[in-house]
């Protein structure tokens, strides 16, 4: 199985397929959710001029405006696309633990965030691909062109988990660096300090992006299996603490399901999509479970 | 307390140090594990860490625990048997106090409210409390024995039922026979230097004997005892010496048949507060009885009379008892012939006297069952007479198949009556000696009447009796010559009726110094009262006691009486009429007696009757009234002929004047000297049932006794453990039927009761805990290792 399939399992694009979500995407602008876009489609009637920008298609600048004002700016056009989405992914060394599943909370990530980017260019909607860990690490422009699928794939595949991370200011970035309306899809584990993270998603959903914050943790992290005395070890910070796991079961889950909670609350009231993941959870189904949801939001 | 192995408690106890070093230096590392969600556990760490610290100590604390009880297991500590108890409770509240201590730390540490923390805090004091003296009471119970060393010197006490029904017969020995087999068993197998005191039912006081060889003897020795005294009496004896014995260890063993009489309820309280002031002295009682023993025996024989008149009836009745024996029983009564030789024995064995079967009968008595029959025997000379009763067919009791009855047949007591009128004597006489009787020669008295005028002239020193039957008043002569008459041993009574005046006449000087008391005056009771005895100890009223509420007072009524004048120095009323005034008053003048009656027996047909005694329908109660004051004034009541084993016996022998020297056949054919003082001989010695006879000189005649083993003592029933435990005091004493089992009790006794089983089931439970403890802190059920590893291939 190639790098892409692996990411690409025939299951999920089958499912997806089923749902006919393409034509409720582009119809009606079902992922831009509140956002008052006009219908986008493949009519390409004029509507303004803007400046190029890295990623732009050389072809579509006018030249015309460039010999009048010696700056590039492209055409743009009615429904020139739908959205523009973007996958941002958290790089920090946290999203590579797993403790009995076959993928890491990171690995996890990059097959869902790969069959959302397969999903949108199905519909020729353009993806982009951000990371991060204390600062933005890749930016990979959008595009709708069928090879961004295989761009987008090759550096989720290249990418390791093993910095430390700062999501809130990360994230504060990729508010500042996207200016248009764009679905941000963000995959982590979002072990931070909440307040700050949630500051800088109103902030990003303030921007006028729709946002959507899967939340991925090791089942581990979620079932808390663990009996008897431990010594458990932080892998950023590398501090450890000695605890009887079997009589702090109970709290830390309690921690745990208010930390989710909290967010979920937060991100509601923010307008966020807020999925809480695990790693025991079939990725496909995690998208599907997401996909329903969206449709039922309607 | 005691250990066999006393240093390894110590030894094993220092090994507590290992499971504190290993805690301190070796502390057991927990597994790594990477985990990013970290910062979730950080807010409960610290409460967390508390009750892993909690469960460390605990941890520590039962590994500490266990090898204690485990080093205490293997010192085999050991208590006192009847200490084990306390010690239980010991184990018991520090059990609960250990739970509760660990409650309240849990509380403590999970922040529990204040008053769950401070009332388990009390309840762990009040335990606490409760331990110490609980340890300190054991302690104080159990300190002085020495356990655990079988051969340490003991000081033991052997007492051995020596009482007649331990004769009983069963597997071709005595009960008697087994007990002193198994006693001088028991005696050997005492350790060496021991002091033993041997104790059978007969003995008071005693010592311990010179060495064991010395108390084997004296336990062979041993022979049944008739008078024996109840075992709780010897065993009071027992421990009295045991507490004198300066040995540490102190055993006492009782041979019994754990039969009813040995063990009476009534003289145990002594013997339980002994046992329970020496609790450290071992109680054994060694069961050599007989289960369901079947006897059967005389419980009681009964005489009409002790003292006959020359050839009247004598009537014997006797008891018959069964106890799970046949009910077929043939009886018979046989009277010794009377000897005037001394028994002789022939070759050492002493002939058999010569006896007659004067009755027989055979009775069916249930089981369980008593009947009494009687026989007659009729033709005794005067003398004195031996029989018995027995049965005809031998048991398994031999010693309660007879019982002995001796009755001495004098000829009649002259008794004078003396009548102011002749005819006011007729009713008395017929009372005293009835005309049928009296042809027949069986009258017990041999009346003569005069009249009161005759009386100066006629010889009184031939009467055992003289009576004034409603005399009129008499000249001093005569007065001084019945005060001469009484003073030599006559008796003389005085009816006292309507012919006692001019009563200042009456009471002259000289009566006064033969009545009880002066008439003073006629009283009066135009309803009537009557004769009104409350206390029947007196000689005279006697026959009544039995009968006290049935006696029909009432029909004889009285009218008239006189009342009296002070009592003399020496009289005293013998009971009095219903309204409280004297009756009948008597006083001893001299060697003899005089009684006085305040109202008549005379006034049969006369007009206005002082009372009815004698003309109404039951006149028998005056009878026998009149009758009894006879042989009280004659004396002839004296002299009771048959005892029981170890009473006192009192024979009279008539001439009070000389001292006469006379000797005693006991039943075995042995004889000692005895004298006769005042009249009498005392015995008291009488250990042996049988016939005894006195000689004072061949060819005189002989008088005698019968003795005889009270019906009680042939009881064979047994108690029930909870009787037992009652006497004896709950858990005080241990019972063996065998030398096995007194093996056994011994062996236990002396090396106490052990805790070792007691010790291992706890370790067991400590180490089971401390197992499960372990395996929940330090669980390794999840041991797959947690990786960080990068998404490359």
């Amino acid at each position: 199985m190639s790098t892409v399939e692996k990411y690409l399992k025939p299951d999920v694009a089958r499912q997806i397929s089923r749902l006919d979500l393409r034509a409720q995407f582009v119809v009606k602008g079902f992922l831009q959710g509140l956002h008052a876009s006009p219908f986008h489609g493949f009519s390409v009637e004029f509507s303004e001029h803007r400046r190029y920008t890295h990623g732009d298609d050389p072809k579509d600048i006018d030249w015309l405006v460039y010999a009048k004002t010696d700056k590039y700016y492209v055409k743009k056009f009615e429904a020139e696309t739908n959205i523009t989405g973007y996958l941002v992914m958290d790089l920090s060394r946290s999203m590579g633990f797993t403790y009995r599943q076959e993928l890491t909370k990171f690995e996890y990530g990059i097959s869902l965030a790969a069959a959302l980017c397969y999903l949108m260019i199905q519909q020729q909607d353009p993806v982009g691909l951000i990371t991060f860990d204390q600062q933005i690490r890749n930016s990979l422009a959008p595009k709708s062109k069928r090879t961004q699928l295989g761009t987008v794939l090759s550096l989720l595949a290249n990418l390791k988990p093993e910095g430390e991370t700062d999501i809130a200011k990360s994230v504060t970035q990729i508010a500042a660096m996207l200016r248009h309306s764009s679905l941000v899809m963000i995959f982590s584990d979002l072990l931070a300090e909440p307040d700050t993270v949630l500051q800088a998603l109103r902030q990003l959903r303030h921007g006028g992006h729709d946002v959507i914050l899967f939340h991925i943790l090791d089942e581990a992290e979620v079932a808390f299996p663990f009996d008897g005395l431990y010594e458990f070890e932080e892998p950023e910070s590398h501090d450890r603490m000695e605890i009887d796991a079997t009589a702090m079961k109970d709290d830390y889950l309690q921690e745990l399901n208010a930390f989710r909670e909290r967010y979920q609350a937060e991100c509601f009231q923010s307008g966020i999509d807020y999925v809480p993941l695990d790693t025991s959870m079939q990725f496909d189904k995690a998208l599907m479970e997401y996909l329903l949801t969206r449709r039922s939001r309607r | 307390m005691t250990f066999v192995n006393g240093s390894l408690l110590a030894l094993g106890s220092l090994l507590v140090v290992v499971p504190v070093l290993l805690h301190l230096l070796m502390k057991r590392k927990p597994s790594h594990q990477v985990f990013p969600a970290m910062r979730f556990l950080v807010k409960r760490h610290s409460v967390n860490t508390r009750k892993m610290r909690l469960r460390h100590w605990l941890l520590l604390a039962l590994r500490c625990a266990a090898i204690v009880i485990l080093a205490a297991a293997l010192a085999r500590p050991s208590v006192a048997s009847g200490a084990i108890g306390n010690w239980l409770v010991v184990g018991l509240l520090g059990s609960l106090l250990a739970v509760v201590v660990v409650v309240l730390l849990l509380a403590v540490t999970q922040q529990k409210g204040r008053w769950l923390v401070g009332g388990l805090g009390l309840l762990a004091v009040l335990l606490g409390v409760g331990e110490a003296y609980s340890v300190t009471k054991a302690l104080q119970q159990g300190g002085s024995v020495l356990l655990g060393d079988k051969e340490q010197p003991v000081a033991a006490a052997i007492v051995i039922d020596t009482a007649a029904r331990m004769q009983y017969q069963h597997e071709n020995e005595t009960r008697l026979q087994k007990a002193q087999r198994m006693a001088s068993w028991l005696i050997r197998q005492l350790p060496k230097d021991s002091e033993v005191a041997v104790l059978d039912s007969r003995r008071i006081g005693g010592g311990f004997s010179i060495d064991l060889a010395a108390a084997v003897t004296a336990v062979e020795g041993m022979q049944a005892s008739y008078g024996s005294l109840p075992l709780t009496e010897i065993c009071q004896q027992a421990m009295s010496l045991l507490n004198e014995s300066q040995m540490s260890r102190k055993e006492l063993y009782v041979f019994t048949d754990l039969t009813e009489p040995a063990w009476p309820t009534e003289t145990s309280g002594t013997l339980q507060r002994q046992l329970t002031e020496s609790a450290d002295t071992l109680f054994y009682l060694i069961d050599v009885g007989v289960t369901d023993a079947a006897n059967r025996f005389i419980a009681n024989v009964q005489l009409s009379s002790e003292v006959l008149s020359n050839n009247s009836l004598l009537t014997v009745q006797a008891e018959f008892v069964n106890q799970r024996s046949d009910s077929a029983t043939p009886v018979r009564l046989v009277m010794i012939e009377p000897s005037d030789q001394p028994p002789v024995r022939i070759d050492g064995v002493l002939p058999q006297p010569n006896s007659t079967v004067r009755a027989r009968d055979t009775l069916e008595i249930a089981d369980g069952g008593s009947q009494w029959t009687s026989f007659k025997v009729a033709g005794l000379t005067t003398g004195t007479h031996h029989g018995f009763v027995e049965m005809e067919n031998p048991d398994n009791l031999a010693f309660d198949d007879r019982r002995y009855f001796t009755v001495e047949v004098r000829p009649p007591a002259p008794v004078l009556l003396v009548g102011n009128k002749l005819g006011a004597t007729r009713d008395l006489r017929d009372a005293l000696a009835p005309p049928l009787l009296q042809q027949q020669g069986q009258a017990r008295y041999d009346v003569t009447a005069i009249a009161q005028a005759e009386l100066p002239s006629h010889p009184l020193n031939k009467y055992a009796v003289v009576c004034l039957v409603d005399p009129a008043p008499l000249v001093d002569a005569d007065w001084i010559a019945l005060q001469r008459f009484v003073a030599s041993g006559g008796g003389l009574a005085i009816f006292a009726g309507r012919q006692a005046s001019p009563v200042d006449q009456f009471n002259s000087d000289e009566a006064l110094n033969v009545l009880p008391a002066a008439l003073k005056r006629t009283w009066r009771i135009p309803e009537g009262t009557e004769l009104a005895p409350t206390n029947f100890d007196h000689p005279i009223l006697s026959p009544f006691r039995e009968i006290a509420t049935s006696v029909p007072w009432d029909l004889l009524p009285v009218f008239r009486h006189w009342s009296l004048d002070t009592l003399s120095g020496d009289g005293r009323t013998i009971f009095a009429f219903g309204n409280g005034q004297p009756a009948l008053v008597e006083r001893v003048v001299g060697d003899g007696r005089v009684v006085l009656m305040t109202t008549p027996v005379s006034d049969a047909g006369l007009d206005k009757p002082w009372n009815y005694l004698i003309n109404n329908e039951e006149p028998w109660p005056m009878v026998i009234l009149a009758d009894r004051i006879m042989l009280y004034l004659s004396q002839s009541e004296a002299g009771r002929l048959n005892y029981e084993v170890g009473q006192p016996v009192r024979l009279d022998v008539g001439d009070k004047a000389t001292t006469k020297r006379f000797q005693l056949f006991t039943p075995r054919g042995d004889w000692q000297e005895v004298n006769s003082v005042q009249g009498a001989v005392q015995f008291g010695f009488t250990d042996l049932p049988g016939t005894y006879q006195l000689f004072e000189d061949a060819g005189s005649g002989s008088k005698g006794f019968s003795v005889n083993v009270s019906g009680e003592g042939s009881n064979l029933n047994r108690l029930a453990p909870e009787q037992l435990a009652t006497i004896l005091g709950e858990d005080r004493f241990q019972v063996a039927r065998d030398q096995q089992e007194i093996v056994r009790g011994v062996d236990q006794a002396r090396i106490g009761r052990e805790f070792y089983p007691f010790l291992t089931v706890t370790l067991a439970v400590i180490l089971a805990i401390e197992q499960l403890l372990a395996n929940r802190f330090y669980s390794q059920k999840q041991t797959a290792t947690a990786t960080v590893r990068s998404t490359s291939s």
